[in-house]
């Protein structure tokens, strides 16, 4: 039998690995991941925009997977490993980024973390991702600034260096 | 700013039930106060617009074995309701096999929300892009209620009106395999919104069909969805076991059947006469809700056309 006034809205105990470090902590388990990485955790690299999974600026990775941060609730993270665009490359940068600043793939630079994991995700997936494929990838990704031209020539060129590699 | 339940706490309270029928005796204890959460997607989206108030109480359907992934088994496909969209699109046997199921769910929003949202949670909402394709594949779904474990096809579901046996959990969707062996030979055409074909010999071959019609490519919701499904029997110029269905905005989808039998009764399907004869049906059968984005009768039409579109296309395909 459920006691529903025992816990209603109540912080329970969420654990995860973020960015590859295990982590523990007290939250409301409906609240959004994308409120608890920026909010909670000063990740402020995961961006806020329509909160509502229409824009992408919030995409992060769960279990290596690109979800809508702003759609993702606690919950859905017990026992899964994040991955916010701070903790793609240690200290360094990695190679998809170089490719979206040397093919001038941003502008305002906004979309650019959503757009980096989105990439991340999918060539982990297909090393050779064809044109329909990337613009399948990127769908759920807008971009206010580009108008997509530069953000391709990245993944393509992102592409390019691994197969040199 | 989300709209919140009278009185309560903002942060619903999670349950999570490990098992079936705790979810279910979970529902029935907390009544209207609770929701099943799969994906979430959905939810979400309707907390956030105000169309519905976030509840006292969320259960998450995700832990509960019984409706995670899919198996495809030699007669059919059974799909647990948890089984997130992105698992469907992925896979190519499904992609073979189903390729009305496989279509619409690529048609589903973008990669990163089909990650979370389930087909269970498609289906539910009554509204979701998936359902024209399980309806013209005769899909039935397996329901755990009052009485246990319950067989309904999903035609009769959507005919009902809703509010009957509230607290239901949706378990399965299960698609049968067409007559067609998923093996069998034939080549596979898959170009985008071009009929989905299977030529089975010189003389027969199964037609599937999924188009999806939208002002943004899968973020809103559709002006007009069809899916059809028919043998063809080309030496005749016939066609034979059409199911056509519809849906599209905040319609509940369904089959077309009069412009089903107007198809397979037709002397010559494919030929001019009765594309006009299948387009006046179409605008008289389909009954969609029109909104502020496209009215009731720019629905029809958009139907109306693309199925006389895609009938050409075969025509084009097999004169
Ligand atoms: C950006 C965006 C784009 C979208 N685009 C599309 C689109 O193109 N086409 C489309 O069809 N939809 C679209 N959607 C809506 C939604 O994502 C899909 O309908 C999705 O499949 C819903 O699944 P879910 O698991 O997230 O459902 P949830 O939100 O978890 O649930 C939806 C409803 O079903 C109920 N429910 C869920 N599972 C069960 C179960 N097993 N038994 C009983 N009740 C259950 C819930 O209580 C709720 O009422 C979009 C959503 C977003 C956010
Ligand atoms: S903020 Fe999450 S998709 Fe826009
Ligand atoms: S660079 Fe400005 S939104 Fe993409």
């Amino acid at each position: 039998m459920i006691e529903p006034s025992e816990n209603t809205g109540a912080k329970q105990t969420l654990q995860c690995t973020l960015n590859g470090s295990p982590v523990e902590m007290d939250v409301q388990l409906s609240k959004r991941l994308l409120h608890i990485l920026r909010d909670d955790l000063g990740l402020t690299g995961t961006k806020r925009s329509c909160e509502i999974g229409r824009c992408g600026a919030c995409m992060v990775l769960v279990d290596g997977k690109p979800v809508n941060s702003c759609l993702t609730m606690a919950y859905q993270c017990e026992g899964k490993s994040i991955t916010t665009i701070e903790g793609i490359s240690g200290d360094g940068i990695d190679p998809i980024q170089q490719a979206f600043l040397a093919e001038g793939g941003y502008q305002c630079g906004y979309c650019t973390p959503g757009m980096v994991i989105s990439v991340i995700a999918l060539l982990h997936e297909n090393a050779s991702p064809s044109e329909d494929e990337i613009s399948e990838a990127l769908s759920g990704n807008l971009c206010r600034c580009t108008g997509y031209g530069g953000i391709i020539r990245a993944v393509k060129s992102a592409i390019a260096t691994r197969k040199m590699e | 700013m989300p709209n919140t339940h009278p009185g309560m706490s903002v942060m619903p309270t999670v349950w999570r039930p490990q098992e079936i029928g705790e979810a279910y005796r979970m529902k029935q204890s907390l009544g209207e106060t609770a929701v099943y959460a799969a994906g979430g997607t959905l939810l979400r989206t309707q907390w956030e617009a105000g169309t519905a108030v976030l509840p006292a109480h969320l259960i998450d359907l995700s832990a509960v074995p019984m409706l995670a992934g899919y198996a495809l088994e030699p007669s059919e496909l059974v799909i647990g309701a948890c089984c997130p969209l992105a698992a469907l699109r992925k896979d190519p046997l499904v992609q073979t096999a189903f390729p009305l199921l496989a279509e619409a769910v690529r048609n589903i929003a973008a990669p990163s929300i089909r990650n979370l949202a389930t087909l269970g949670g498609n289906v539910v909402s009554r509204i979701g892009d998936s359902l024209p394709a399980l309806l013209a594949d005769e899909a039935e779904l397996i329901w755990l209620g009052k009485n246990g474990m319950q067989a309904e096809p999903l035609e009769d579901w959507l005919a009902a009106s809703g509010s009957e046996q509230a607290g239901r959990v949706l378990v399965q969707i299960r698609v049968q395999h067409g007559t067609e062996s998923v093996n069998g030979a034939g080549t596979m055409n898959d170009i985008r919104s071009a009929p989905l074909l299977k030529v089975d010999s010189d003389r027969s071959a199964s037609v599937r069909i999924y188009h999806k019609v939208g002002r943004r490519e899968a973020f809103t919701p559709s002006v007009g969805s069809l899916a059809i499904s028919a043998g063809m029997e080309h030496a005749a110029g016939k066609l034979k076991e059409v199911r056509i269905a519809a849906g599209g905005g905040q319609t509940i989808p369904k089959r077309l059947e009069r412009t089903e039998r107007l198809l397979e009764r037709h002397a010559d399907p494919l030929g001019e006469d009765c594309a006009a004869e299948v387009h006046r049906s179409a605008m008289d059968e389909f009954e969609p809700v029109g909104d502020l984005f496209a009215s009731r009768g720019y629905r029809k039409m958009t139907v109306a056309n693309l199925l006389v579109a895609e009938l050409w296309r075969l025509r084009e395909r097999f004169a």
